[in-house]
């Protein structure tokens, strides 16, 4: 199989004093051989948190004057570019995966259209997760509320929970609250993950989805509202892909997630993640990877009723007739 | 790449499956654009618009007018709906 020469790039996300820059100067202290490149993001004049992370890593480049999601996402687009370049010329040491944290206020589904959509940076990076960092003592009460924090916890792989140790109440309570949200990402603490190098697995990228954890049903958290369908037949793909292709389009800014793992009748097994208008580009599976065969599908939206998607779905995915006009 | 006319075979838009099989097999991409079209064609109807293949490279959207825009993939198509045809279709709002 041919090996994918992209380089490895993690999404470090999470809500303003979550705890992303001291979880990174831990995994990043942590390493053996210091071969990550880490892009730093701060909203305003003065950047602080690089000079926490540089005394450890010294590839540390500042995006600051604004947040990486709207203002600067060409900026990003040439740091990272640079960072490539300049290993490709030997001017800075080899590397081996890019981490890029983003303010406390970013959209992920912003940054990941430009890793995702971009002509040229799509080739030289593989997204290989986004981790997001949850204030297990705050976020549920004082974040939960904020738009941001819904789609950061919504765009997750991995959602890792800080400050666990100062909590009074039962983390279970919290795990199920998140799992109900996004029911398609790992949750983990900050103490248990300590390797950067362990986010690149590929296993990560779709782990919920491989096995049968996903609850079918909706449940909500705050403003978002999580959908997850399970169907028997098997999917018309092109029927699909024309319904998903005008949700996306008329409900994108609205739908914080979208993950798929899809039995079809022409394309056979096929992996699908997006997070807002941006979809990560459709994997085909040689087996399908458990012993549940039916469909999962799994929405996460705001402002959205759960119901209207089933039965949007039902109508223009599973009926055999001429899709209704 | 088509040796004919040399237009660039591979379709890089999601809802053309992955992207391995969709350059590796060029009767099933046609096939697959066919199909494509075919449904669009479905929703497109009763807006009296319709939708054709254009050299297997893009997409032609007409009017009953005769206004014609070419656009790359299903997600353009719905984007020239809104700009040029008076409004997308909303599979939330337009479900039976």
């Amino acid at each position: 199989m041919k090996q994918d020469a992209r380089t490895p790039l993690i999404l470090l996300t999470g809500f303003l004093g979550s705890g992303k820059t001291t979880w990174l100067k831990t995994a990043l202290a942590n390493e053996t051989y210091g071969d990550t490149a880490v892009l730093v993001n701060e909203f305003g004049e003065v950047g602080i948190d690089h000079l926490l992370v540089d005394a450890i890593s010294p590839d540390i480049v500042l995006l600051d004057s604004g947040c990486v999601c709207c203002q600067i996402r060409g900026e990003l687009k040439d740091a990272v570019l640079d960072l490539l370049d300049r290993r490709y010329s030997g001017e800075i040491p080899a590397f081996s995966r890019i981490v890029v944290e983003t303010t406390g206020l970013a959209d992920p589904g912003q940054i990941l259209s430009t890793f995702l959509m971009d002509p040229v940076l799509r080739h030289q990076i593989d997204l290989s997760s986004v981790v997001t960092i949850v204030d297990a003592l705050n976020g549920p009460d004082l974040h939960a509320n904020q738009p941001e924090w819904a789609a950061q916890v919504s765009a997750a792989s991995l959602l890792l929970l800080s400050k666990t140790d100062l909590m009074t109440e039962d983390v279970e309570a919290l795990d199920a609250s998140l799992q109900a949200l996004n029911p398609v990402a790992e949750i983990d603490t900050v103490a248990k993950v300590a390797l950067l190098s362990d986010l690149t697995r590929k296993d990560l990228r779709f782990p919920a989805m491989q096995t049968p954890v996903v609850p079918s049903g909706s449940h909500h958290h705050g403003s978002a509202k999580t959908l997850a369908l399970h169907v028997e037949e098997r999917l018309d793909w092109t029927r699909f892909v024309i319904w998903l292709s005008a949700l996306i389009h008329n409900h994108g800014d609205r739908l914080l997630r979208v993950k798929c793992l899809l039995n079809t009748e022409e394309n056979g097994v096929v992996l699908l993640d997006g997070v807002s208008h941006t979809l990560h580009p459709p994997q085909h599976l040689d087996d399908w990877p458990d012993d549940d065969p039916r469909s999962r599908l799994v929405f996460i939206a705001r402002g959205i009723e759960p119901e209207d998607i089933r039965r949007s779905f039902r109508a223009y995915c599973l009926s055999s007739d001429p899709v209704p006009a | 790449m088509c040796g004919l006319c040399g237009l660039l075979g591979a379709e890089d838009h999601w809802s053309a499956g992955a992207r391995q099989q969709a350059s590796a097999d060029p009767v099933r991409r046609r096939k697959e654009r066919a199909a494509r079209v075919r449904v669009i064609n479905d929703v497109l109807a009763s807006r009296r618009l319709t939708l054709r293949d254009w050299q297997g490279e893009a997409f032609m959207l007409s009017g009953p007018t005769g206004k014609s825009v070419i656009v790359d993939n299903v997600t353009e198509v719905w984007a020239a709906m809104d700009a040029e045809f008076g409004g997308a279709f909303d599979p939330l709002a337009e479900a039976p």
